[in-house]
């Protein structure tokens, strides 16, 4: 299936959950924010959602800022 | 009598507040977080990079520091909110610079967009300080909103410009009950003494220290510059005079 992350389209396996997206791009969940489909994941929920098929993916962590 | 600068209910020991952005080599942040001597550091959100998906600021910034989120790159109150709760989630504390920009050229903020979001972020329970430009009513609204403290600009950000609305500043000062901090525009120690001087409560700054040739030894100067320009504030200084008033008497001299 297919999922926008961070604007890209991206081709995923059924059945992946938020967390092992992430393990598969090696982003430490401590360290991501997420947001699908303009809602915000709760980190203790990274673990239960299964992406959907036509999910929009925003991935964010803190950078340098002023 | 403790000087004691509290914000959102919690008391901050230093009242330098300084960026992690701009800096050549993110290595550098850890030595200069130990100069300045600061208890809060500001950070943005942005998408992660994919090529590098171990990059963190998080990874420059020592345990115990107060983060300060900022909502860079929102143009909107709405946009500001999405960042400010998407930040949170992060689980580092739910303090929020709020900054809305939609002038590229200046980047002055936006002061109504960014109270719209404070009323929003207020109620919501983050601890809210409101990046704007120094205006007394809107300094008012943003008090009865709900903001912990307002940061009213010196200068445009990244200008090193000093405190160009200084006259400004002296009235949001005098005039707002919480605390004043001055954000962005100070280029140099001189000007953060100055704030100080003035009575802000404290300074925010980023580009002075990151651009600087030696922003260790540079922070260091910060972090002396706000000590001396409070501690000035608290002696008292003296007024001026248009007439010279001598300092010894102008009597009882050696006769020739």
């Amino acid at each position: 299936m297919v999922i926008k992350v961070n604007g890209v389209d991206e081709s995923v396996d059924f059945n992946m959950s938020v967390m092992n997206f992430l393990k598969e791009k090696s982003l430490d969940p401590a360290r991501v924010v997420i947001e699908i489909n303009h809602n915000i994941i709760k980190k203790n929920q990274y673990s239960e959602y299964i992406l959907q098929d036509g999910d929009s993916v925003e991935i964010l962590r803190f950078v340098g800022g002023g | 009598m403790v000087d004691e600068l509290i914000i959102g209910g919690k008391s901050i020991r230093s009242r330098l507040i300084t960026g992690s952005g701009k800096y050549r080599d993110d290595r550098i942040i850890k030595d200069v977080l130990q100069a300045a001597d600061c208890d809060v550091i500001t950070v943005a959100l942005r998408r992660i990079d994919f090529d590098r998906p171990e990059e963190s600021i998080m990874n420059h910034i020592p345990e115990g520091k107060i983060l300060l989120s900022n909502t860079s790159g929102a143009r909107t109150a709405e946009e500001a909110v999405r960042v400010a709760r998407l930040a949170r989630e992060m689980g580092c504390g739910n303090w929020i610079k709020i900054e809305v920009i939609n002038d590229s050229k200046y980047l002055l903020p936006d002061n109504s967009e960014t109270l719209k979001a404070t009323e929003i972020l207020a109620e919501d329970g983050f601890v809210v300080l409101p990046y704007m430009s120094p205006e007394l009513a809107s300094a008012r609204r943003m008090v009865d909103a709900g903001a912990a403290a307002v940061m009213p600009l010196g200068a445009p950000i990244g200008s090193n410009r000093g405190l160009q609305t200084r006259e400004l500043l002296e009235i949001l000062i005098s005039e707002i009950e919480i605390p004043v901090i001055v954000d962005a525009g100070i280029g140099r120690p001189s000007d953060a003494a100055l704030a100080m001087e003035i009575g802000a409560d404290a300074v925010l700054l980023n580009t002075a220290i990151a651009s600087s040739d030696d922003p260790v030894s540079m922070a260091c100067a910060f972090k002396l510059a706000v000590e001396a320009g409070r501690l000035a504030f608290l002696a008292g200084i003296a007024g001026q005079s248009k007439i010279a008033i001598a300092s010894s008497p102008l009597t009882g001299f050696l006769s020739n």
